[in-house]
């Protein structure tokens, strides 16, 4: 009887943090306490654990007095997967396990009544916490245990039981030799359907678009009449860019397993491609932009984090979802705010919008089918309006493609046009080290002030176009910007050192072809 | 109740109070009532006012007999303790509240086991 300590991670936005569990058992009139600011799925912990104490002979947690503490105790915990570390260290303190060998050993999972271990999401984050702050052994669900092993500096013990795990390390305090749980092999999960650029019919201008979005990091909207295929262009942009690097690999693994997003057989690899999420235009703020009732949850601006977010049919969206994307589009980050605690999400995406030309979809070209109203049209666009659209620096249109396209030849395939972004990429990374201060920038993330300066500045005979649309007032100073930044990636792609009079010009009908000024 | 469990608890008391005169204390009071509900034994052990709350269990296949103090039975026990003190102030003059639990384990056959918690809430 005595005192009992080991160690967990709680979760904090998508990151861990390392937790001491303290166990003391008394003899006494029989209750469990737990203190340090448990959500209620950690109070109740207490009695799933006398459940599963029941089942282990010499456990019986029912009739003492045990006061768990989570340390540190200011810090909010949430969730269930504290179960195994309290049940460990209660363990401990009633002399069932080695108190010297638990004491620095992470626990995380869930307990079941008849003492089964459970996975629980987000146990990459927390591995990874745990590895971080120098601790070698982690004990974890099976269930976990391929996603665990994802992170490098650790062992991971898988365990299924907690009475097996109780009499491993029994048999360990003994100094016998413990067999490690096996892990079942799940089968890999079955390949994305490969979405080709090369099923696309047609569509040059927009195309061409999707290329230079890919290759610079530029936000795109499509606009065109319903059917014109812009939810496929849409759909056919995280094939054109370069895979995620490791560390982002990590990051983005990291936040889908806190959604438990990771599918069955998911969980024992790394994401390895841009995510492409693509929320419903009825989505609430909170599944969004992250947040949620008691647990804060990422939402899908961060599970879009190093990918693509593509929101369809865009002026449906709420307009305080759309207008809250605006800060997360300049920082790259989203800060949740709440009294007593702030989370911040990364959420580094590329937008990729989409919105018919008018509330009922004819409004293209002569527009002679269309029904609405000045008034119905300009409200439309209104909502994107601004602000938002500021940000966005490939604004084209699609036109639905003719019945004379239906039988022409595939287009160029994904590979290719991959194969291209990925060069054009390469380039800028170069460029713009200095610049950006670190690796892997895109034409999109470079400062205006940088490209105005020597030495990028384009010589004025390359952008008289530009300078007299400023001058008359059609193009602000932001969207000035914008287009140089597109000039230089439609460069990129072509190959060229520097962009010239063609490539500025042609940045400049691909802001304002969607003709959404108005 | 029905007989044989109140004849349970009325062994059970017998009981701990055989324990408590053999561990020296000295019983005062015995199943007091009020509106409140009752206290099973009273008793002084040096400078302390003991009350006692006494469980009796023929088998623990529903928990043990401690486990059936819940806190809402401990917070009547204190409050029963205060009134019983306000009802003897000048037998309880002087002396600190204590509040005990005895638990009695009597098998069908074979010897009774009997436990006892000092100062539980």
């Amino acid at each position: 009887m005595g005192l009992g300590r080991t160690r967990s991670v709680g979760l904090r936005g998508v990151h861990g943090f390392v937790v001491d569990v303290e166990a003391h058992v008394t003899p006494g009139l029989p209750g469990f306490a737990i203190s340090g600011l448990g959500d209620s799925a950690v109070k109740q912990s207490s009695d799933r654990i006398k459940a599963a104490a029941a089942l282990i002979e010499k456990m019986p947690v029912s009739q003492r007095r045990v006061t768990v503490n989570l340390s540190p105790a200011g810090e909010r915990k949430v969730g269930t997967g504290f179960d195994l570390g309290i049940f460990i260290a209660v363990a401990a303190a009633m002399d069932l396990v080695p108190v010297g060998v638990v004491r620095d050993v992470v626990h995380i999972g869930e307990v079941g009544l008849d003492g089964t271990v459970r996975p629980v999401p987000g146990v990459l984050p927390l591995v990874r916490a745990a590895s971080l702050v120098g601790v070698r052994h982690v004990v974890v669900p099976v269930a976990n245990a391929g996603e665990a092993r994802l992170v490098s500096g650790v062992r991971v013990h898988p365990v299924a039981d907690v009475t097996e795990l109780v009499r491993r390390y029994a048999a360990l305090g003994k100094g016998r030799r413990v067999e490690e749980v096996p892990v079942p092999r799940v089968a890999p999960p079955p390949p994305e359907p490969v979405r080709d650029l090369s099923e696309v019919v047609g569509q040059a201008d927009a195309k061409l678009a999707l290329e230079i979005s890919a290759a610079g990091g530029h936000h795109l909207l499509l606009a065109g009449p319903p059917g014109a295929g812009k939810t496929m262009l849409a759909e056919r942009l995280p094939g054109l860019l370069p895979a995620l690097g490791e560390a982002e690999s990590m990051e983005v693994t990291a936040i889908h397993s806190v959604l438990g997003a990771l599918g069955p057989g998911q969980d024992a690899r790394l994401i390895t491609r841009p995510p492409f999420v693509a929320p419903h235009h009825g989505a609430s703020q909170a599944a969004v932009i992250g947040g949620g009732s008691g647990r804060i949850r990422p939402g899908a601006i961060t599970q879009a984090h190093h990918g693509v977010l593509f929101l369809d049919e865009t002026p449906e969206f709420d307009k305080g979802v759309l207008q809250a994307l605006r800060t997360p589009l300049e920082s790259g980050a989203v800060s949740i705010a709440r009294a007593q605690e702030t989370v911040t999400f990364p959420a580094r995406f590329q937008l990729v919008m989409a919105a018919n030309p008018c509330p009922c979809g004819h409004g293209w070209g002569k527009g002679l089918d269309c029904t609405c109203t000045p008034l119905m049209r300009r409200a439309y666009f209104g909502k994107l309006s601004g602000p938002l659209l500021d940000r966005v620096d490939l604004q084209v249109h699609v036109q639905p493609p003719g019945l004379s396209l239906a039988g022409a030849a595939p287009g160029e395939p994904t590979a290719s046009v991959a194969a291209r972004v990925a060069a054009a990429r390469s380039a800028q990374g170069e460029r713009w080290h200095e610049a950006l201060e670190r690796r892997g920038g895109v034409n999109a993330d470079v400062p205006g002030s940088v490209l105005r300066a020597r030495p990028w500045r384009l010589p004025s005979n390359t952008t008289t176009a530009l300078d007299r649309a400023i001058e008359s007032g059609a193009v602000s100073l932001r969207g000035y910007d914008r287009t140089l930044r597109c000039a230089w990636t439609i460069a990129d792609v072509l190959g060229l050192q520097r962009p010239g009079r063609e490539q500025v010009d042609l940045a400049m009908s691909l802001r304002h072809r969607a003709g959404v000024a108005a | 109740m029905d007989l044989s469990s109140r004849a349970l608890g009325d062994y059970g008391e017998r009981l701990a109070c055989r324990y408590l005169l053999a561990q020296g204390l000295t019983i005062l009071d015995r199943n007091w009532r009020c509106v409140r509900g009752e206290i099973d034994v009273v008793a002084v052990d040096g400078r302390e006012l003991v009350v006692c709350e006494v469980k009796t269990r023929t088998t623990e296949a529903y928990g043990a007999p401690f486990e059936a103090v819940t806190r809402s039975k401990q917070r009547r026990l204190r409050r029963l303790a205060g009134l019983w003190r306000d009802d003897h102030a000048d037998l309880a003059r002087g002396l600190a509240l204590r509040i005990d639990v005895i638990s009695i384990l009597r098998p069908p056959s074979g010897r009774a086991h009997l436990e006892h918690l000092r100062a539980v809430c």
